[in-house]
């Protein structure tokens, strides 16, 4: 939307796969939480990864991070293959490059340290200060974060300010490491509703000034179509759908993101729509071969529970991997190997 | 007078003594809810919502002191005895707490914590509260044969719904339902509340529906009130209160929350923060952050008064519709 478009990949994630083994011996299980997602983020844009909960939203953040090592897939900085370069753990210079911010303000900021500890630090791990005092630099921060009015802020502690407030000085200290990926996982999922409208304005506001690639990660369909430009849907693990934000929410092409768009609360609207599907839950779906939506989705066919469709492009930048638009472009190089997916479990 | 409405608030008051001094949690709310009526209380964390539930159904601290009157029919609930309480809860009034899976107790089944709960209001046996399980599971869309499940078993929405089934079990006339879809997905919640919509037609029960969402509440609840600092500032009909909002903190509310519908355009943060409740200055509570208010609203505190049919607002800048009440 802002020509991030002409701009050449930031961050790339190719075929990106997490299978997470649980259990022992007769009782062991695989649980594909992320299953070959490829996404791209340039300098200066903002995208969704958009789930419910046990989506592997979250799961995606923290390869990203590097927080967890991914089973097997790419994950490209500037166009160079980190895991190949760093399999085990991530540079410094990646941990500058990428940095992260979380859902609970209060338990990412240790209780026990001041907002000036804490931003203090953050600047000289980071080494960002550039040889001015420590001091003018965390000055900076927190003005760039609006918090240069709060009193004293520098000697309080995290729980001496509010939910906003916390997840402002967390922003901060991302900011002193200069990143040029920031990740926020939910940022704003804990804070009450009108101050969740700030921080989305804030991480606009300094994406632009600073011209980082901003990816949020959210249950939210509102919060995406408020700060990105393009939104990714995730279900069980995967890609189903990809386009511009306002596109995904206006005219949704794949039947999950349909029930996605068609749940959310809504004023002004009278009741009730009828639930669709089955009242009761029916036992887990088997994670087959196939689409891992076909056991919810309202327009199941038999090839469904088959074969996992590629992405059909629908409008120019929006993708949808389900039969209704056609097989995709050609057989999915990852077949599906997860049995008992407990997180496919959520009841309707 | 006795009153067609399941139930009656009036000057409701509770405070907390605490080191710092008294918290007024809560300051002269009043309201009423018709049978089979679903009235929304929003407000945003620390508003008083939460402990106007507790009240209501008297689970509120030791220390807590209350004042006004809370009546369900014939009872005046605040001066019930432990006896009386006992049975008031759950055959009159139930509550579904906020997130399921810290409402239900993990070493427990379902069904054993089901048959606690009803034998714990009622007078009834073992054998009987056991037989009522199948079809208090059955009428919230849980398999009966998972009764004798442990709630890690069941996913999130399936716990939500045993929580409600529970709330259910005595045929209360009133269930008051705390965030009852907070912690869950947009698609299961919906679910749950059309579920809730539906027993309610079915069973004719009243629900007062608490939630920091707003949207949420004015889609299900036909009546809305909104509270700030432990008071009501405006309460009416859903649509109206969402149509043509009177309160700047109501508007604010409204003009901050993210839509998925219209144009994207820039929102603003309504900024600073809630007033400190241990403070009793007069004055309107939402002086310090109204873009409308005038000098003398921080000394004199606003009333309550009808700016339209049914429709109150407390703030000066409007005038009473008929001579303040």
């Amino acid at each position: 939307m802002t020509g991030a478009a002409q701009q050449a990949p930031l961050l790339e994630l190719r075929d990106l796969n997490k299978t997470f083994v649980t259990g022992w011996l007769r009782n062991r299980k695989t649980v594909r939480a992320v299953a070959g997602v490829d996404l791209t983020l340039r300098g200066g844009q903002a995208i969704a990864l958009v789930g419910e909960s046990g989506s592997g939203k979250s799961t995606v953040a923290r390869l990203i991070a590097r927080l967890v090592r991914p089973t097997s897939g790419q994950i490209l900085l500037n166009g160079s293959d980190v895991l190949a370069a760093e399999p085990r753990h991530a540079s410094r210079g990646y941990r500058h490059d990428v940095q992260m911010i979380f859902q609970d303000p209060f338990s990412s900021l240790n209780p026990v340290h001041t907002i000036g500890y804490h931003l203090t630090r953050s600047v000289q791990i980071h080494g960002t200060a550039g040889g001015r005092p420590v001091a003018d630099t965390v000055a900076g921060l927190l003005e760039d974060v609006g918090l240069g009015s709060v009193a004293a802020i520098t000697d309080r502690y995290p729980h001496e300010l509010s939910g906003g407030q916390r997840q402002r000085v967390a922003i901060a200290r991302t900011l002193a490491a200069r990143p040029s990926v920031l990740v926020a996982d939910e940022p704003t999922s804990m804070l009450d509703t009108s101050v969740r409208v700030g921080i989305l304005n804030l991480l606009d506001d300094l994406r632009r000034e600073r011209d980082f690639g901003l990816l949020l990660i959210t249950h939210d369909l509102a919060s995406a179509r408020y700060a990105t430009s393009h939104t990714l849907v995730m279900y069980a693990g995967q890609i189903l759908e990809s386009g511009p934000s306002a596109a995904i929410i206006a005219s949704p092409r794949h039947p999950y993101t349909q029930l996605l768009v068609r749940s959310i609360p809504r004023r002004g609207t009278v009741h009730p729509v009828p639930a669709p599907g089955e009242r009761r839950q029916a036992a887990a779906p088997e994670a087959g071969p196939g689409c891992p939506f076909a056991a919810r989705c309202p327009s199941r066919m038999p090839v469904c529970d088959t074969v996992m469709p590629g992405p059909t492009r629908t409008e120019p930048g929006h993708w949808v991997r389900c039969h209704l638009f056609g097989p995709g472009g050609g057989p999915q190089p990852h077949q599906p190997a997860a049995q008992n997916d407990s997180r496919r479990e959520e009841a309707l | 007078m006795p009153s067609a409405n399941v139930l009656d608030v009036t000057g409701l008051s509770v405070e907390f003594p605490t080191p710092r001094g008294i918290v007024h949690a809560v300051s002269g709310v009043s309201f009423s809810i018709g049978r089979g009526e679903v009235l929304g209380l929003v407000g945003e964390s620390g508003s008083g919502k939460s402990t106007v539930a507790h009240a209501i159904i008297r689970v509120l601290p030791g220390s807590a002191r209350y004042s006004g009157s809370v009546r369900c029919g014939e009872q005046d609930v605040l001066a019930l005895g432990p006896a009386a309480l006992r049975s008031f809860r759950w055959q009159r009034v139930s509550l579904v707490m906020q997130g399921a899976m810290n409402a239900l107790n993990p070493v427990m089944t379902i069904e054993a914590q089901a048959i606690d709960v009803i034998r714990a209001h009622a007078k009834v046996s073992r054998r009987a509260a056991a037989a009522q399980v199948p079809e208090l599971l059955e009428l919230v869309g849980i398999d009966p044969a998972r009764r004798r499940s442990y709630p890690h078993e069941l996913s999130g929405g399936m716990r939500q719904r045993c929580v409600i089934a529970i709330a259910l079990a005595l045929q209360p006339e009133l269930v008051v339902m705390d965030e009852p879809t907070t912690a869950l997905d947009v698609v299961v919640q919906r679910a749950i509340m059309d579920e809730i919509d539906r027993l309610r037609e079915q069973l004719g029960f009243s629900v007062l529906l608490i939630s920091h969402d707003l949207d949420l509440v004015a889609e299900r609840a036909s009546q809305l009130a909104i509270m700030y600092a432990g008071k009501i500032v405006e309460i009416g009909s859903s649509a109206e209160v969402t149509r043509s909002p009177r309160h700047p903190y109501t508007e604010a509310l409204l003009t901050s929350t993210m839509s998925v519908d219209g144009d994207v355009h820039r929102l603003t943060e309504l900024g600073g923060r809630p007033p400190d409740l241990i403070s009793t200055a007069p004055g309107c509570s939402f002086f310090p952050r109204c873009a409308k208010a005038e000098a003398w609203h921080q000394t004199q505190t606003p009333q309550l008064r009808q700016v339209a049919p049914g429709h109150e607002v407390a703030c000066h800048l409007y005038p009473a519709l008929e001579p303040a009440r």
